[in-house]
């Protein structure tokens, strides 16, 4: 298996090191520290989100609740100011129209007398309409009448106009607490709807007024309303509907929404009506101001270790820039400039060292200087040693050659050639014949008989103590190149041992004369001599 | 050399972080909502009567958080019972295919759902009769693209019959003129004639095609011994609130003492008694918040109708020039009454 070769690391720059060290430093310390804020303020965030919503839930209440109690205040104060059910059905009517005018909510009004019969009328629409929409009590509602206590029906919704509508009545009371029968008031919700419309939830919160069987009396989305959704499933009102009449407000929750989404909703219980009012604000917006928070806390957080990391490049600098250039001068240094010298400066533990270096340098100029002076030195003594031996070498040059010069005059005197007469020369050979020394005597031997016209030769083998097979075979050489030159070679002095080795050798000795001695051979030389002379 | 080139690449690649992380934290310190949508509305005044309602939409418009100029541009268009010219201005609403159309009174409103047949465009009306025309599917669900605030019905007309029979308990012959083929008027007969015969009156049922009708009617009436009305009765329809219409109704009415009444209107120096109708202003402010709905993402067609309230409005001063009384309870209710 074929693993890929590791990328090579290189060692990062101190800038480099300086500022991803500032960098991380910061962004560690500024994220624990906003991390810290982010959570305090969140919770800050969730207890301020919690205690506004109570307020406008309260608000919302004390609108929802005001609306209904405006119109039982009016009915109360008419049939406390005057006899409603008592006086004349002129002043009834104007009474009834007096009310209506300033009153839009209120559609119709009608007084019933003891016995719940209607005695007088008021209408906002045509009493065409009135009649067909006649205001109607329970008997359970005229009994609660009866005791002195005001009553508000259920929700209802009007078949022509759609409208919600809700019925209301005060009894009415002579001075000594007798009831004499009451004022009803048909009152149009959809005025109720648009105050609970232009409650403000936040931007896309929203509020809405449901009874304690959980069905939904105001609500923006009307068509809701208009089909009597009964919203019990939704936390907040079915807390509602399980709690007590006068129970404490709901602690916030956070639950699905009338609307579906997830909100952060609560209620406040109305007293009267029995109805309590949700106010609802998305969870979305609700933690908006937060998420918002910690975006800007982690751009802030960023930016500062961002800037953390500029300044760590900035300090980086101010300490490597010296330290950079220490190395470019030992670098420099290296490459043969010795004598530069490094800046001092930057912070005092670099500047102490640009001066150690420089300290450190001069010595080892100093140093090398020295020993530049005793190499010079030392290379003066080797050059005039040098000479010596040269001027030596030259003088035993000079000597080998005198030495080879007498050498090769001491060879030449060692294979002499005596001429005896005109015709006759003698060659005495005296020691080792070597090969050299053979060439020489066959060298000499021609050169004298070619100089000397003499037709004899006698070579005098006495005093060469070993003759092998080498030296026979070289000295029949000179034989046979003498006679070639018309000299004859006579051979004196061959002793015993020498004839064995030349006959052991199975050598040609066929017109080879030899002497047993000089003296023999210059004899018989001379009497050839004289003989020719004589003839 | 490598280890020096490496380095330098590695440091190269150091500072694009860190650029890249101070770019990303300036993005993540000003991030924010993305710009909001600019609506575009066209609003469309069939009749100079209604106009103030298409003020007082654009304020409660405002209070709901669309700032004309800002995230709300309006194309504000009048007609005055103009029929073809209304046609022309819905045509260029749809090929302009503005966000939504506003539109009042019943003959606009009609004409606009007929122009945005087909489109998406939502239609909020205004000062309108459902009861004909076929505007509407019903009141808690219009339908189609449409909703809007609607007239109380018949009981408007029947209303204003109550309070001129209060106002002249002799008036027997009740003269009512209209538009003649105006979609609107005929169930507000239906329901004014069982009204009538019940309050012992006889109901001068007058169609005109024109306001020239109307005048030459007018004039064979004062010529003729006997003028056949004891009162004038302006049920909601456009005819009678046109100022021409008006100042012969005006003339003619001055010059016989006759009690003017049902929309309260004064032109040439004439006015009515009283009028039971509507508060433009209050109905602009109720067709607002279906807009708002709307641009929320509500389909128009599920919104319920808002039923516009009608409010009694007495000209007490008219009323003395004729020498009528002016019950109590009439004053009492009125929310205006002019002396």
């Amino acid at each position: 298996m074929k693993f890929p070769s590791p990328k090579p690391r290189a060692a990062l720059s101190l800038t480099t090191t300086l500022a991803i060290a500032f960098f991380t430093l910061s962004a560690i310390v500024l994220l624990i520290s906003s991390g810290l804020q982010i959570i305090s303020n969140l919770q800050a965030q969730r207890a301020l989100v919690s205690s506004r919503q109570q307020l406008i839930a309260q608000d919302a209440a004390r609108t929802v609740s005001g609306f209904i109690q405006d119109k039982f205040s009016v009915l109360r104060t008419t049939v406390g100011l005057v006899d409603i059910v008592g006086t004349s059905p002129q002043e009834q009517k104007q009474i009834l129209d007096s009310l209506l005018g300033p009153q839009p909510a209120i559609r119709q009004l009608v007084v019933l007398n003891a016995r719940g019969l209607q005695v007088a009328q008021g209408s906002r629409i045509s009493l065409l309409s009135a009649k067909q929409s006649a205001i109607q009590l329970s008997g359970e509602q005229l009994g609660r009448l009866e005791q002195g206590k005001s009553i508000i029906s259920p929700v209802y919704i009007d078949p022509d106009s759609s409208e919600p509508l809700v019925l209301i009545a005060v009894p009415a009371s002579t001075a000594l607490g007798d009831y004499q029968g009451a004022l009803v008031a048909e009152v149009n919700l959809k005025f109720m709807w648009d105050l609970v419309d232009q409650i403000k939830v936040g931007e896309t919160g929203h509020a809405y007024v449901v009874d304690r069987q959980g069905t939904l009396i105001a609500f923006r989305d009307t068509a809701r309303v208009l089909r009597r959704e009964n919203v019990g499933q939704v936390q907040a009102v079915s807390t509602f509907i399980q709690s007590p009449a006068s129970g404490p407000a709901m602690e916030m929750a956070v639950y699905p929404g009338i609307a579906g989404a997830t909100v952060l909703g609560t209620f406040v219980a109305l007293e009267t009506p029995d109805w309590a009012v949700v106010t609802e604000l998305p969870s979305e917006e609700a933690n908006r101001a937060s998420y918002r928070q910690i975006v800007q806390s982690v751009g802030i957080t960023l930016t500062a270790a961002v800037v953390a990391g500029l300044l760590g490049v900035f300090v980086a600098r101010h300490l490597a820039v010296p330290l950079i250039s220490l190395t470019g001068t030992a670098t420099r240094i290296t490459a043969g400039e010795i004598n530069l010298q490094a800046s001092v400066g930057g912070p005092r533990e670099t500047a102490s060292l640009a001066t150690a270096f420089n300290s450190m340098t001069a010595q080892l100029r100093q140093t090398l200087g020295d020993l530049e002076q005793r190499v010079s030195e030392r290379t003066v003594d080797l050059r005039r040693a040098l000479d010596e031996v040269e001027q030596r070498a030259r003088e035993q040059e000079q000597l080998l050659a005198e030495n080879r010069q007498q050498r090769e005059t001491i060879r030449d005197m060692s294979v002499p050639v005596l001429p005896i007469s005109n015709s006759t020369l003698v060659m005495p050979l005296v020691g080792d014949l070597d090969s050299e020394r053979l060439l020489i005597v066959q060298k000499q031997a021609l050169q004298a008989i070619e100089g000397s016209q003499a037709r004899t030769l006698i070579l005098d083998i006495t005093g060469v103590a070993i003759v092998d097979s080498q030296v026979a075979q070289g000295l029949m050489a000179v034989v046979q190149a003498a006679r070639l030159l018309g000299a004859e070679v006579p051979l004196v002095g061959i002793r015993p041992e020498v004839a064995q080795a030349i006959v052991g050798l199975g050598l040609n000795l066929s017109g080879l004369r030899t002497y047993n001695n000089l003296q023999s051979a210059l004899s018989r030389q001379a009497a050839g001599e004289a003989r020719r002379a004589s003839a | 050399m490598q280890r020096s080139h490496y380095a330098q690449y590695r440091a190269r690649k150091l500072w694009a972080v860190l650029i890249g992380m101070i770019v990303a934290a300036m993005l993540l310190g000003s991030c924010g909502g993305s710009p909001a949508k600019t609506y575009h509305v066209g609003i469309l005044s069939g009749l100079d009567f209604f106009a103030p309602t298409a003020d007082s939409f654009k304020a409660k418009m405002a209070e709901l958080g669309y700032v004309e100029g800002q995230n709300i541009t309006y194309d504000m268009q009048k007609t005055n019972f103009d029929p073809a010219a209304e046609t022309q201005i819905l045509g260029k609403f749809v090929a302009d295919r503005v966000d939504l159309i506003f539109v009042f009174p019943t003959e606009v409103s009609l004409a606009a759902k007929q122009a945005t047949q087909g489109t998406n465009i939502p239609v909020v009306f205004a000062q309108a009769f459902i009861e004909q025309g076929g505007l509407v599917n019903s009141v808690r669900e219009p339908g189609g693209n449409v909703t809007g605030v609607r007239f109380a019905g018949a009981d408007l007309a029947i209303k204003r019959l109550e309070v001129l029979l209060e106002l002249a308990p002799m008036a027997h012959q009740i003269w009512v003129p209209y538009q003649q083929g105006y979609p609107n008027i005929p169930f507000q007969l239906e329901a004014l004639r069982p009204a009538a015969t019940a309050a012992g009156v006889t109901l001068v049922e007058a169609p005109f095609a024109s306001v020239a009708d109307l005048q030459a009617d007018l004039q064979a009436r004062a010529a003729a011994p006997d003028i056949g009305m004891d009162a004038i009765l302006m049920i909601p329809e456009p005819l009678t609130l046109t100022p021409d219409a008006f100042m012969a109704i005006g003339a003619f009415a001055a010059k016989h003492r006759l009690l003017v009444g049902g929309a309260l209107m004064s032109a040439g120096g004439h006015s009515s008694v009283f009028g039971v109708m509507v508060d433009n202003l209050a109905v602009g402010k109720q067709a607002a918040p279906l807009a708002d709905k709307i641009f929320k993402g509500a389909s128009a067609g599920t919104i319920p109708l808002a039923t516009a309230e009608s409010f009694l409005k007495i000209n007490y001063q008219a009323a003395q020039t004729l020498d009528l009384t002016v019950p109590d309870g009439l004053l009492r209710q009125a929310v205006e009454v002019i002396r």
